[in-house]
């Protein structure tokens, strides 16, 4: 198999379906005033925190899942650096179709505007590059994967499928929380909601989550059908998908200004109140974006 | 990583080095805007353009500029027409008005604005 050219039908079909995945995950957003404005509200150091996190995780994505999953790490690196690229020149085109960037607005203004969007577009495209593909593809990947995943079972399949399973995760909630995170509902939320009522949300959250990684793998996934968890696993792995959900809710909120001049509790219900979401990409993610 | 280069075709290799360009562009954009641009507070600056009869009305258009580097929230800019006794009063508002950038509106009036001074009052603004 060495030395083969991608044809060019095949690329141009991986693009669209990269595109399609961009928009899905992304439209929501680009058509929320509150993401119009966090363009120019945001400070150019957040945005390349922002930029730096979205191109790892899309790295640590390509690697463990992406098509490219035998490549090395330079590799990856020019993979998420397309996927931005891609990313930034999509989310321009929607802002301008829908008339949120114009030629009298400063350069920053602009750039900030799409920086907001692109780092999610972003993750869609490789999603969709990956993900929505045709069956004969995924019948390859399938089989690639087997190879792969049988010789690299041997020298630690623990760690392999935890990096993966975290970087999942981290992806599904930040793709879901980067959606609801700017938009002022969250503060309302937070700060409205009495007490047990944000313990209520937390609680939901955690047993959605467990429900959605224990029940329906049961029924869905291929691996684990037969294994049956301990009450120990389901907990340890739920507090370990809770986390990472409040992790990049709060990551988010953060990136938005919702934690400024704000009390330490509405830091928390923030958090929490954007969890809930998060969770759900978290856990779904995992089933989703496999 | 000799296998991957040569795996991808043109079209490929198109397509990343043009993101590569463009990523490298927006860091190094933002790291020159971390390391120069201070935040200076909004400086507004406001021009009025040539009166417009309609129906029953005039309208002039206004271009509000923000030479500031921050974010002007919640702007409100009141003009006063005219002197004394005879004052007509006109209002706009503006969400948001970034910093280094401008944003167009009309003010109107019933009076013919023709040859009268128009006085401008910004009225204030919150940082967002």
């Amino acid at each position: 198999m060495p030395h083969q050219y991608k044809s060019i039908d095949d690329a141009l079909k991986e693009y669209g379906r990269g595109i399609a995945g961009g928009l899905l995950f992304s439209l929501p957003m680009l058509y929320t005033m509150e993401l119009w404005w966090a363009g120019f509200l945001t400070s150019p150091l957040n945005f390349l925190i922002y930029l730096a996190t979205g191109i790892f995780l899309l790295m640590v994505y390509n690697h463990y899942v992406g098509l490219s999953s035998d490549h090395g790490l330079f590799s990856c690196l020019l993979e998420a650096v397309e996927e931005l690229g891609l990313g930034i020149v999509l989310s321009v085109s929607i802002l301008y179709i829908i008339g949120r960037i114009a030629p009298e607005m400063s350069f920053s203004e602009i750039m900030g505007k799409v920086l907001v969007e692109a780092v999610t577009v972003a993750i869609g495209i490789s999603v969709g590059k990956s993900q929505l593909g045709a069956n004969k593809d995924s019948e390859e990947d399938n089989k690639k994967n087997k190879n792969t995943s049988t010789s690299e079972e041997q020298k630690g399949p623990e760690r392999h499928n935890l990096i993966r399973s975290i970087n999942l995760a981290l992806c599904g909630s930040l793709v879901v929380a980067a959606n609801i995170a700017p938009t002022e509902e969250v503060v309302y939320i937070a700060l409205e909601s009495a007490p047990f009522k944000i313990l209520l949300i937390a609680i939901s959250s955690l047993a959605l989550g467990a429900a959605i990684l224990y029940h329906i793998n049961f029924k869905g996934t291929n691996r684990k059908a037969h294994e049956e968890y301990s009450f120990g696993e389901i907990a340890a792995g739920t507090a370990i998908m809770y986390a990472l959900a409040l992790i990049t809710s709060a990551f988010m909120l953060w990136f938005f200004g919702r934690f400024e001049e704000i009390s330490l509790y509405g830091i928390i219900a923030e958090t929490v109140v954007l969890g809930f979401p998060a969770t759900l990409g978290a856990s779904a993610g995992k089933l989703l974006i496999q | 990583m000799e296998k991957t280069k040569e795996r991808k075709n043109w079209l490929e290799w198109v397509v990343t080095g043009i993101s590569s360009v463009i990523v490298a562009f927006t860091i190094g954009i933002l790291i020159y805007q971390m390391a120069v641009a201070e935040e200076t507070p909004p400086d507004i600056v406001i021009s009025l353009g040539k009166s417009e009869a309609k129906n029953d009305y005039y309208t002039i258009p206004v271009t509000v500029k923000n030479n500031g580097a921050t974010t002007a929230q919640k702007l409100r800019i009141e003009f006063a027409m005219g002197e004394g006794a005879d004052i007509e009063k006109s209002l706009l508002e503006f969400d948001y008005l970034p910093g280094n950038s401008s944003v167009k509106g009309w003010i109107s009036f019933s009076e013919n604005p023709q040859g009268k001074y128009i006085k401008p009052h910004i009225l204030g603004y919150t940082s967002p």
